[in-house]
């Protein structure tokens, strides 16, 4: 489970991470 | 407490249009305990890993591991969602199973749920706003694929003429039901039904064409007789005519959901025959808003719709019959939003001034249109 929960972890950090270059960088997100 | 959930729902569609216009959100995530938030305001980003919000629009949460593991690492390709009273959860189908019902075995759609989503500050957001997050962007970007997604609407319009005698949404499906072999019909349209249509016929339901429509009597819960039927060649293009006299653009092409909406996996043997009104497509009101979603629909090959601006008044008819926001008034005058039409045609139909032309370029176009859609699905 710990594992798990720092998979988890690594995966919630890049997917929050990530937005902020796809903001910049896609029409949709910047209305 | 469950009028204050009735009155939501009833509101979703208007609500919906309105999150995806304006991404203005605060997300507060729990992971399996795992806290973290995302803000959105109109193009502003900003998010913390590890800290609670004190006042979030919503609350995604998830309780299991595996599950959340799927979804950070883009396993998950459908979603689903259900109203519950302050909050709505959004599952994918996990399998397709065998269960034995009376003396019959049919098969089933087993659902996970994903996250539930919890409207921590009393307002109210359509599910379907968080596909404007790229992690759900993803999910309904796979499935609609536009290899299992790919439709078109064929305009009723009389400006285009008749092709071999035939107005062009019966010559068409003239083509793929002399094709076919089964037929599936049903016993009304869901959404005329859903939004109790005043204006159009609720008994024209959509028509189903293709062999993977026979697995259909096999799907629990049972679609047939109650809702549905298998029909003949003739009564199926009956189910045609009747549409085109009643005004109904028809639509037709490969559309994934519906399959699996009928319980049946898509396999490229399941076409969509879709007959609909302005007023109540659920399709159009709800879908097109998201670029994803329009890019499943296509306009026919050589369609064309312009304004004749010495002729139009101004009167907006042709954008309030829109539902793709195909019809801009731009200094008074409409213009067609090349990118968004559909060349559906009805707004050359309730034109009072004759100032909307829909036109075809070239008959030989149909070929080329129907070469498009058996390209993705095979009624034969």
């Amino acid at each position: 489970m710990m594992e798990k929960k720092e998979e988890i972890k690594f995966l919630f950090k890049k997917m929050m991470k990530d937005f902020e270059e796809i903001s910049q960088n896609d029409e949709t997100y910047r209305k | 407490m469950l009028e204050d959930v009735h009155l939501l729902i009833e509101q979703k569609e208007e609500i919906l249009i309105n999150d995806l216009k304006y991404l203005t959100l605060d997300i507060q995530w729990d992971i399996c305990d795992i806290k973290g938030y995302q803000k959105f305001n109109k193009g502003i980003y900003s998010f913390k890993f590890g800290v609670e919000l004190d006042d979030p629009d919503i609350t995604l949460e998830i309780d299991d591991a595996d599950t959340a593991l799927k979804l950070l690492s883009g396993e998950i390709d459908s979603f689903e969602y259900r109203f519950y009273k302050r909050k709505a959860k959004i599952y994918y189908i996990e399998k397709w199973e065998k269960v034995k019902v009376g003396e019959e075995i049919l098969k089933a759609k087993n659902f996970k749920l994903i996250l539930t989503i919890r409207y921590t500050n009393g307002v109210f957001y359509h599910p379907y706003t968080i596909t404007r997050l790229p992690i759900f962007r993803d999910i309904i970007e796979k499935w609609y694929d536009p290899k299992t997604a790919d439709a078109s609407y064929i305009p009723i319009n009389d400006s285009l003429g008749t092709f071999e005698d035939k107005v062009l949404p019966l010559k068409v499906l003239e083509y793929f039901i002399n094709k076919a072999d089964h037929f599936l019909l049903c016993h009304s349209c869901g959404c005329r039904a859903y939004n109790q249509c005043q204006e159009h016929d609720h008994s024209i339901g959509c028509l189903y064409i293709g062999a993977d429509t026979v697995d259909v009597k096999e799907v629990f819960p049972k679609i047939i007789p109650e809702r549905s039927h298998f029909g003949t060649k003739e009564e199926a293009m009956d189910r045609v005519k009747k549409a085109y006299d009643n005004g109904l653009i028809t639509v037709i092409g490969r559309l994934k959901w519906d399959a699996e909406a009928m319980g049946v996996p898509d396999r490229g043997h399941f076409m969509t025959v879709c007959f609909c009104c302005p007023c109540c497509c659920i399709a159009g009101k709800r879908m097109f808003r998201t670029i994803e979603l329009q890019n499943m629909m296509q306009r026919i090959e050589g369609v064309s719709v312009k304004v004749d601006e010495d002729l139009c008044v101004g009167c907006k008819e042709c954008m309030e019959v829109c539902v793709f926001e195909g019809m801009e008034m731009i200094d008074g005058t409409a213009k067609v939003n090349q990118e968004r039409c559909l060349g559906c045609g009805r707004c050359e139909r309730v034109c009072p001034n004759n100032a909307i032309t829909i036109t075809l370029d070239d008959p030989k176009r149909l070929d080329e249109f129907i070469r498009r859609i058996e390209a993705n699905v095979d009624v034969s």
